[in-house]
C-alpha cells in the first residue's frame, strides 16, 4: 500500500477501528495499542480490497482480534478492571454519557455485537460472518445486551 | 414487532450520536500517521524487489529532471507530519505537527492603529479541513509573532497576549493585538509566523509549525 492510500483510508477509519477497539479492551492504552496494530497491518498488507467497505470490514476485524490476543494474554486475564485514565471522553449530555458508560460495564462479548449493530449497521448475518460465529449466536448476544442495558438506562433504552 | 424496529431505530440514532462523540486523539493519530513513514514493510519478492529497483531508477530520472524546477519555485517537497517531542532524557513528552507552509494558508487585512496598539486582522485557512490533525482542531491560537520592515530588519513588536479563535469550517478569524510602538503608519511590514496552536477538546494543545510570511500595511 502506497503512503497516500494508507494516509487516505487512516483519516477514514482512524475514528471507527478506535471506536471498535474501545469496545474490545478495557482502557484507553489497550485500545490505543490495538489501533496501532491494526494500521500497521493494514500498513503492511498488499492492497487488494476490493473497495473503502471491503477495508472497513477488514480493519474492524483485525482489530477485533488484536484485541482478543490481548485478553488472551497471561498478564491482561490477572489484570482486574483498571482505573479511569486520560483520554476519558467527554460528552455533550450526561445521557450519551450515560449510554457510554452503560455500554462500557457490559461483558465484552455483548459490547462488540452491540457497536457492531447499532454504530455500523452491520446486519446479523454480517456480524456472524466477521466474528466467526453463529447467526443464533449473534442475536442472543444482541437480545441479552439490549437487556442490560434497558436494566441500567431504564426509559432512555427502549 | 413494529415497535421492535421503531425502539431499534430510536436506540440505534441515540447509539451513533454517543459514539460520534468519541475520537482518537490526536497523539494517537499522528503516532498512526507516523508509521508510514518510520516502520519497514515486510520483506519483498525477488520479483516484486526487481520491479522497485527499475520504478525507484525510473522515479529518479523523473523527479531529478523536475527537482530543479521545481527547486526554483522555492516550495517545499513534503508536506506536514507528526513528530515527537522529547526530554533531555529522550523520553517522548508530547507531538507537533510540522512542516505544515503548504497546508495552511494564513493572510492578513490592513493594520489600524488603536491607542498604544496595532490591531491587525488575521486568516488562517487549511487547506485540506478534513486531513488529520486540521479535522481535529476546534481553535487555534498564536503566541509569539515577528515583523520585519520592508528591508528586512527585524522590528521590535510583541504580542502582549495569546490571541485564540474558533475553527468554522476550516477556516479560523482573529484580530492580533501588537505592540506596536515601532510601527509607523503608512509604511510596509512582513509578519512572520512559525507556529501556531491547534486546540481541540480534551487534548493537549497541538503545535503547528512551518513559515508563513505576509505584508502588511499601517493605516
Amino acid at each position: 500500500m502506497n503512503t497516500k492510500e494508507y494516509e487516505r483510508l487512516t483519516t477514514r477509519y482512524l475514528d471507527c477501528i478506535y471506536r471498535v477497539a474501545l469496545n474490545g479492551c478495557r482502557n484507553y492504552a489497550d485500545a490505543e495499542d490495538v489501533v496501532q496494530n491494526t494500521f500497521l497491518k493494514l500498513w503492511q498488507k498488499e492492497n487488494d480490497f476490493e473497495d473503502d467497505e471491503h477495508v472497513r470490514k477488514w480493519l474492524i476485524r483485525v482489530a477485533l482480534n488484536e484485541c482478543n490476543s490481548l485478553w488472551r494474554s497471561f498478564w491482561k486475564r490477572r489484570t482486574t478492571f483498571l482505573e479511569e485514565l486520560p483520554g476519558e471522553p467527554i460528552f455533550s449530555t450526561p445521557e450519551k454519557s450515560n449510554l457510554f458508560y452503560a455500554v462500557r460495564e457490559l461483558p465484552a462479548k455483548y459490547r462488540q455485537v452491540v457497536h457492531l449493530f447499532y454504530f455500523e449497521g452491520y446486519s446479523v448475518r454480517e456480524i456472524a460472518e466477521i466474528l466467526k460465529l453463529s447467526e443464533t449466536a449473534v442475536q442472543t448476544r444482541l437480545l441479552r445486551a439490549r437487556q442490560k442495558l434497558k436494566e441500567k438506562l431504564k426509559e432512555a433504552w427502549e | 414487532m413494529k415497535s421492535d424496529v421503531n425502539a431499534d431505530k430510536k436506540n440505534r440514532v441515540y447509539y451513533q450520536e454517543t459514539f460520534n462523540e468519541v475520537h482518537a486523539s490526536q497523539a494517537l493519530a499522528g503516532k498512526v500517521m507516523n508509521m508510514a513513514n518510520k516502520k519497514e514493510k515486510k520483506g519483498m519478492t525477488t520479483l516484486t524487489k526487481k520491479v522497485a529497483v527499475a520504478v525507484a531508477a525510473l522515479a529518479f530520472l523523473l523527479v531529478g529532471s523536475n527537482g530543479v524546477v521545481y527547486a526554483a519555485t522555492g516550495s517545499t517537497w513534503i508536506g506536514g507530519f507528526f513528530r515527537d517531542i522529547t526530554d533531555f532524557t529522550g523520553a517522548i513528552t508530547g507531538t507537533e505537527y510540522v512542516q505544515a507552509t503548504e497546508e495552511v494558508d494564513i493572510s492578513v487585512g490592513t493594520a489600524t492603529v488603536q491607542g498604544v496598539e496595532v490591531l491587525l486582522p488575521l486568516e488562517l485557512k487549511f487547506s485540506d479541513k478534513d486531513k488529520i490533525p486540521f479535522r481535529f482542531l476546534e481553535g487555534v491560537s498564536v503566541a509569539e509573532v515577528k515583523v520585519v520592515d520592508a528591508n528586512g530588519a527585524d522590528v521590535d513588536v510583541t504580542l502582549p497576549a495569546e490571541i485564540s479563535a474558533m475553527v468554522v469550517d476550516g477556516v479560523a478569524q482573529m484580530e492580533l493585538q501588537l505592540s506596536g510602538q515601532q510601527l509607523t503608519a503608512g509604511k510596509e511590514y512582513h509578519l512572520i509566523l512559525e507556529t501556531f496552536y491547534g486546540l481541540s477538546k480534551a487534548d493537549q494543545p497541538l503545535g503547528v509549525k512551518g513559515y508563513w510570511e505576509c505584508e502588511f500595511i499601517v493605516k
